[in-house]
């Protein structure tokens, strides 16, 4: 399975960040909250518009911009029910 | 003086922690960024005075915006030898995320005591944390706490002379890794069902399903507002200055001869051989009127309404529903925050601001609050100017100021170089709001409008009399007399009015009502009155906020927007 960028991910799916493309100071924000290379999301919401998208990693939930969820490349996990 | 510092996540609960072990009560709400300043406290250990210190929260030792700027220029100055300690407040539910700042600390060598906050949440999250042995591993002392409760704290007090350098070593690269070992060491997590509140916290993001939220949530909140206010005003002040109040300044104004000087000053101007509170212009009158029994009635209602909704956790769902649209206006959906708090008072509206990250981001917003967002003392006065029109009146002049608050936003947004970077949140679980911590921030709140509030008020009134003895006022109106009445299409009366809201809004109220004027002219002056320039307080923290020079930028924006919209408002009602 290819690696797709997180505004592809549908609401509900799990995936496996794989990149962050940014500069230092999106790694290290990202980072910060827990969003890191290797973790496990879940994306929770996206809006129209180009909005804000939310995921969630272990017990936090982080919300961001469109222009950084393009950046944040993951792998899909084939989902599964919970 | 031996000094400890709260340092932690933003929203693990560091203020509910410094409030409960120095008892000076700070603001403590439910997301990440309530804190933008450092507050002193201090506290007794062993007999010794310490001074305790709460700061923003941050995620890393390196600041990207005001507020963590603040936080970390305190790490730097306030730790300085082995005699100060730093407790690490961690939310316990999530250990990892949090003990990423914890190893950041441990490198600065500095006596570290870490607090397990949130202990009461890990029981129905499902985890469970090995205390004793995740002290073993970090070598400092860690308590588990419940700053809302305050369990724990007393363990934490008699603990903190304990604190002490960590002897925990790794590589920084390894950072990440070690975390995973201490959490795998240290933590148990049983499995668990999503939650209600979960469920409803993706619905209130969703736009589908969270745009109908929000607009019930706001019109709820309006109803709440509007029926506390309007009740407590009917039922409490008003009997209260006119049954209880006014018998005994009618007595005071025949022993003082019911003129002069001395008269008009404390009491002012008898309407009909009564007082008019609004109108009457004296200290003892007006003065104590219009903070208290206008205004006050809706800080109370409004303040329990924002307190409820900052504890729940719903105001960073909003910023994130609102997120697009606010960056037409240059700024991310956050900063809607910063515009709720200034709906209660511009002057915490404007230092919310800085949980923004950059600075052109920080001035449309400061601007833009300042001349379209009324804070509760300029609400009341237009409910006082315009309120006996009803609903028409009234949404006219906040149509009027929402549209401004718009199309400034988007003026300044393309005018202004730059750009205003993404929003990037933390989004809090939602909990529901713990009374007595709610009422208890409402109260503190309530005390300081009043602290602020009455003396301005009464220096207003004071100076009114005194530039009414004088006539300054029928001098200045005659000079602003073709802007006034001209642009504005307002008597040269009105002038008075204008001058005193540059000290305060609530007070001109009382100015204008005695002018007879048409519901078109209190309508513009209600408008013009909110937008020109910040009441005085206010205008104090832009300055300091935004520097003199973009201070000044602004005032020019406040006073040529108002004289266009006034204008405008002339022409078109
Ligand atoms: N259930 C529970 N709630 C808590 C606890 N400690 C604090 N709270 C609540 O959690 C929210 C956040 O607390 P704050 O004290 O504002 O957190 P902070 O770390 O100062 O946050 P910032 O100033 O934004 O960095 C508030 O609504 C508190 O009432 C706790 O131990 N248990
Ligand atoms: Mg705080």
């Amino acid at each position: 399975m290819g690696d797709i960028k997180l505004t592809d991910l549908k609401a509900g799916e799990q995936a496996i960040v794989v990149a962050i493309n940014g500069g230092i100071g999106l790694k290290r924000k990202a980072e910060a909250q827990g969003l890191r290379v290797g973790v496990k999301l879940t994306k929770l919401t996206e809006n129209f518009l180009r909005g804000p998208i939310t995921i969630r990693i272990n017990n936090i939930t982080i919300a961001f911009g469109y222009g950084i969820a393009q950046r944040i490349i993951v792998k899909r996990l084939s989902e599964k029910k919970e | 003086m031996k000094t400890i510092l709260l340092v932690g996540n933003p929203n693990v609960g560091k203020s509910a922690i410094f409030s409960r072990l120095t008892g000076v009560n700070v603001i403590a709400s439910n997301y990440p960024g309530t804190t933008v300043e450092y507050t002193k406290g201090y506290m007794r250990i062993n007999n010794e005075k310490v001074a305790v210190i709460d700061i923003p929260g941050i995620y890393t030792l390196e600041a990207t915006s005001e507020a963590e700027r603040i936080a970390v220029n305190m790490l730097e100055k306030e730790i300085n030898d082995e005699n100060d300690t730093i407790v690490n407040i961690i939310d316990s539910t999530n250990l990892e995320r949090n003990l990423s700042l914890t190893l950041q600390l441990i490198k600065l060598r500095v006596p570290l005591i870490v607090c397990l906050n949130f202990w009461d949440e890990t029981k129905h999250t499902g985890i469970q944390i090995d205390v004793d042995k995740l002290e073993e591993i970090l070598g400092v002392p860690v308590i588990p706490t419940c700053g809302i409760t305050g369990e724990g704290i007393k363990q934490l007090h008699s603990r903190i002379s304990e604190a002490k350098t960590s002897s925990f070593e790794f590589e920084e690269e390894d950072r990440w890794l070690k975390i995973g070992e201490i959490v795998e060491n240290v933590q148990t997590l049983t499995h668990r069902h999503h939650t209600f509140w979960e469920r409803l916290g993706d619905a209130s993001i969703k736009p589908i399903t969270g745009f109908p939220i929000a607009i019930a949530i706001l019109l709820f909140s309006f109803y709440i507002i509007r029926t506390v206010g309007e009740s407590l005003i009917g039922y409490v002040f008003e009997p209260l200055f006119e049954k209880l109040w006014s018998p005994l300044i009618l007595k005071l104004s025949s022993l003082l001869g019911s003129t002069g000087f001395v008269h008009n000053v404390l009491i002012g101007k008898l309407v009909d051989g009564e007082i008019d509170f609004v109108e009457s212009m004296g200290l003892l009158t007006t003065g104590l009127f219009v903070p208290i029994a206008m205004v006050l009635p809706y800080i109370v209602a409004f303040y329990l309404v924002l307190s409820f909704l900052e504890d729940s956790g719903y105001l960073p769902r909003l910023g994130v529903l609102v997120d697009s649209f606010m960056h037409k206006l240059g700024l991310h959906g956050l900063s809607i925050i910063s515009m709720l708090l200034g709906v209660g008072c511009n002057v915490p509206g404007a230092l919310g601001t800085r949980i923004l990250e950059s600075k052109r981001e920080r001035f449309i917003a400061s601007t833009i609050m300042a001349i379209a967002i009324p804070c509760m003392a300029q609400i009341a006065m237009v409910i006082g100017l315009v309120g006996q029109y009803g609903a028409y009146g009234l949404s006219l002049v906040f149509g009027t100021l929402f549209i401004v608050w718009i199309v400034l936003g988007i003026v300044l947004n393309l005018t202004l170089k730059g750009e205003s970077p993404e929003i990037f949140v933390e989004i809090p679980p939602y909990r529901f709001p713990y009374l007595i911590a709610l009422l208890k921030k409402v109260w503190m709140r309530i005390t300081m409008f009043v602290k602020e509030a009455v003396p301005y008020v009464l220096i207003g009134v004071f100076i009114i009399n005194i530039l009414y003895a004088l006539h300054i006022f029928e001098f200045i109106g005659n000079i602003a007399s073709p802007i006034v009445k001209g642009i504005l299409g307002l008597p040269k009366e009105a002038v008075g009015a204008l001058i005193i809201g540059f000290l305060r809004k609530d007070v001109a109220v009382g100015m204008l009502v005695p002018l007879q004027l048409t519901m078109k002219q209190m309508v513009i002056a209600s408008v013009v009155l909110t937008m020109y320039f910040p009441c005085i307080a206010t205008f104090a923290i832009l300055i300091k906020e935004l520097g003199v020079k973009k201070m000044i930028q602004a005032a020019i924006i406040m006073i040529i927007s108002s004289l266009t919209v006034g204008g405008i408002l002339n022409l078109i009602l």
